[in-house]
């Protein structure tokens, strides 16, 4: 579902993403870890088109991303760390007008709407302007935009920013449903619990280069503690 | 889906518009009562002036439509360059552009919507002020239906037109940015503004097209034609100018002819940026996008490693705001033109040579640099002082809960910005005198009242800067295109008109003495005193929107 072929970035004489390859399939749940300022939202910025790679490959579903970036966006979500919503209008507002540029029908979208905001536990609010929300809840209705035309490929950048325990646990609960329904999902998070709790693989960034890639289980063992241990050892 | 766009950002336009209305009344009376004012003023003093050139001075009504053409084009300059900057923030370094770029939409269709979200936001005041300025042209000719077509075909494609110009120049510059620098690019973009401007003033010399059209007395009002440099013919606002002058005379096939080329130049102008978009916006994007990356990762590194060991002073508000001006390239670069064009401006002032016989046309000459001196000072005040405030909304948590007074922090944002506009009123109004041989006297009161609009201004303007603070608002350009930085505009236009009146009365008997009696300098001190008033409005104001709860 997403491939990325020898990824690279530079600015200038700065390498942000150093040569960086792999392969999600549909239905994963891809964790990419790494520490501040590593190469994560450049990464993640080159996949959802938002900066072109120096060098190298994205194809999202087989489209190649940067050639015809249209056609790619139709199966993909991006939700980033700090995202855009237009305080003015209410979330409902919102959300339809995000059918719309997925070019969704009426009746397809509020189908959607209806299911999405009840599983993030927006609905209540969705006439209520966007301004009024708190952090936790524009985070839930970002999340449901994201999930709105069900997507084969879901990008998010630190996903859990804001999110009240509750919010944490749906979060986690729908990621599983997606990835289970053969949607992909590639996260960058700095909660190794997270990655541990829903990640299927893990991809570790550390100044620009892909120090490890894996499954969870071969990464973490049994414990969390376990996989603190290694990630501070890969990214030290 | 551009139509979804469109619809989106109208009603977001009306939303916002509504709210602003029904949450802050008394600023919006406040707004709509400056912008009737304004829009008075500009009647009037359009009607007035027309009368006056075409009844008291005689003119010529050929001579009236090329001066016309030559603040027609002077207008086209000012928007197609507002509109770099304007365009550069709304649809390449925004939040919103990121978005919608993620979301399957054509890129053209992304950059069509942004450029009508920033011809939108950015032409409010221009087309308040050419709706009064026409009305007073109309008020003049008493001909409301030439006043309507005007607008309609010549006035608005022009202005769109501009816009386009605007566009084009960026989409072309960031086309060309990965091969060579952002900076090399401005600067070839600052030179050609700079160049042209230059050219066309020097080509549309208006007291050498005066007496080339007084040879053909008592002739004037036809149409001298043969007088125009062939260059002329490019500029979008000379057609604009000659459909009010054809309409005006009756020749309706010649104003029809103006319109249509005005038209044309608009629909071709438009067509070839969406062609440009459709082509090269989405690469643009991508390019205006590395840079903003490739600033972000250019000074990585230990600053305190070598010889750097010892740790750095802390820096002051004073310093961390010109820190952040000049590394910020829409500042950097906007300030640049207009410092160019004060210096073309300047050059022009001591090279004209004026001779008027008329105490009341040489007082009005004058006056009328003096305006224009202070319009720059007004500018700049605008561009600059006017988002200083707003700017700190994303640092106001750091100044709230740090043992800083919020006076302090005011006096580090205005005093600068008064000391360098005085400087430069001073300036100018050194040179404000120099067209005028032997009349030397005046350089004291060009120099006393420049300086004195250099206090009065910025100070004007900060008071709004408080008013209207906005703390969501992280863009400079935006925030001095916004209601309240027109609101300022306006105000401070109002001031320079007052002020412009007293220089006339002060300077009037001076130039009747033929220089003998000394210009009377007692409205300096009157300006000097108001400046202090508003500077400390201003701080009481600012301190004011600094302590609002976050």
């Amino acid at each position: 579902m997403l491939e990325l072929t020898s990824l690279t970035k530079k600015f200038g004489s700065f390498t942000a993403v150093d040569d960086i390859s792999m392969n999600i399939r549909a239905g994963d749940i891809y964790g990419f870890l790494g520490p501040n300022g590593a190469g994560k939202t450049t990464t993640i910025k080159m996949i959802a088109t938002l900066l072109k790679p120096t060098s190298g490959t994205v194809l999202i579903n087989g489209i190649d991303a940067h050639r015809s970036p249209e056609e790619a966006k139709k199966y993909l979500s991006y939700v980033p760390d700090q995202p855009f919503l237009y305080e003015k209008l209410s979330g409902m507002e919102f959300l339809l007008f995000v059918s719309k540029m997925y070019r969704m029908g009426e009746n397809e979208a509020a189908d959607s709407i209806r299911e999405v905001s009840d599983i993030f536990e927006v609905r209540p609010w969705l006439n209520k302007r966007i301004e009024d929300y708190s952090q936790g809840m524009r985070q839930r209705l970002v999340l449901a935009a994201a999930m709105l035309h069900k997507p084969r490929l879901i990008v998010i950048d630190e996903p859990m920013v804001g999110l009240d325990p509750r919010g944490a646990e749906t979060f986690k609960e729908q990621v599983r449903l997606v990835a289970k329904n053969g949607t992909a999902i590639f996260m960058t998070t700095h909660q190794l619990s997270l990655a541990r709790d829903v990640c299927s693989r893990i991809g570790i960034i550390n100044t620009a280069k892909l120090v490890y890639e894996g499954s969870i289980e071969e990464l973490s063992g049994d414990g969390v503690e376990r996989l603190e241990k290694r990630y501070l050892e890969l990214t030290s | 889906m551009l139509r979804e766009l469109v619809k989106t950002k109208l009603r977001l336009l009306y939303l916002e518009g509504g709210e602003r209305v029904s949450r802050h009344l008394s600023r919006s009376l406040f707004s709509v009562v400056t912008f009737a004012i304004f829009a008075y003023l500009t009647f009037t003093v359009i009607k007035f002036a027309t009368t006056y050139l075409v009844v008291q001075a005689r003119v010529g009504l050929f001579l009236y439509h090329r001066l016309l053409a030559l603040a027609l084009f002077v207008f086209f300059a000012i928007i197609s360059i507002a509109n770099i900057l304007v365009a550069f923030v709304t649809i390449f370094r925004n939040t919103e552009a990121e978005f919608l770029h993620t979301l399957p939409i054509k890129p053209v269709e992304i950059f069509t919507s942004k450029f009508l979200d920033s011809f939108l936001y950015s032409s409010a005041l221009m087309i308040i002020m050419i709706l009064a300025a026409v009305a007073g042209y109309a008020g003049y000719f008493k001909d409301p239906l030439v006043a309507g077509l005007g607008v309609l075909l010549s006035i608005l494609p022009l202005i769109l037109s501009a816009a386009c110009v605007g566009a084009i120049i960026l989409l072309l510059v960031l086309k060309v940015a990965h091969r060579i620098s952002i900076k090399t690019a401005a600067a070839a973009v600052t030179l050609f503004y700079a160049g042209s401007t230059y050219s066309y003033v020097m080509l549309n010399n208006p007291f050498k097209l005066f007496g080339d059209v007084m040879k053909y007395y008592p002739h004037i009002d036809r149409y001298l034609g043969v007088l125009d440099p062939k260059l002329d013919y490019l500029a979008p606002s000379f057609w604009a100018a000659n459909f009010f002058y054809f309409a005006t005379t009756g020749n309706y096939i010649g104003a029809a002819a103006s319109a249509l080329i005005v038209c044309a130049v608009a629909a071709a102008l438009f067509f070839v940026m969406i062609k440009l978009a459709d082509k090269y916006y989405e690469e643009a994007f991508w390019t205006a996008r590395h840079k903003l990356f490739e600033r972000k990762v250019k000074n990585l590194g230990d600053p305190l490693a070598g010889q750097e060991s010892r740790a750095r002073k802390p820096i002051s508000v004073l310093k961390r705001d010109f820190l952040l001006f000049i590394r910020e390239p829409s500042q950097t670069f906007h300030f640049g033109v207009l410092m160019i064009l004060i210096g073309i401006f300047l050059v022009n002032l001591f090279e004209m040579r004026i001779y008027l016989p008329d105490t009341f046309i040489i007082s009005s000459a004058f006056t009328l640099i003096y305006a224009f001196n202070s319009f720059l000072i007004v500018s700049l005040a605008v561009r600059f002082v006017y988002p200083m405030l707003s700017l700190e909304g994303e640092t106001m948590w750091l100044l709230r809960s740090s043992p800083v007074r919020l006076g302090r922090v005011f006096y580090a944002k205005l005093l600068p910005s008064v000391i360098f506009l005085s400087v430069v009123g001073a300036i100018l109004g050194f040179a404000a005198p120099s067209p005028f041989r032997n009349f030397h006297g005046l350089i004291p009161a060009g120099v006393v009242y420049g300086f004195t609009g250099g206090i009065v201004f910025p100070s004007l303007v900060m008071i709004f800067g408080g008013v209207f603070a906005d703390f969501k608002e992280k863009n400079a350009v935006r925030i001095s295109s916004s209601h309240g930085a027109t609101v300022s505009l306006l105000v401070s236009m109002g001031v320079m008109v007052i002020l412009s009146s007293i220089v006339f009365n002060q300077t009037v008997g001076y130039f009747s003495s033929k220089g003998t009696v000394p210009v009377d300098l007692t409205g300096a001190w009157v300006l000097g005193f108001i400046g202090v008033v508003f500077f400390y409005l201003a701080e009481f104001f600012t301190v004011r929107a600094l302590k609002i709860d976050m």
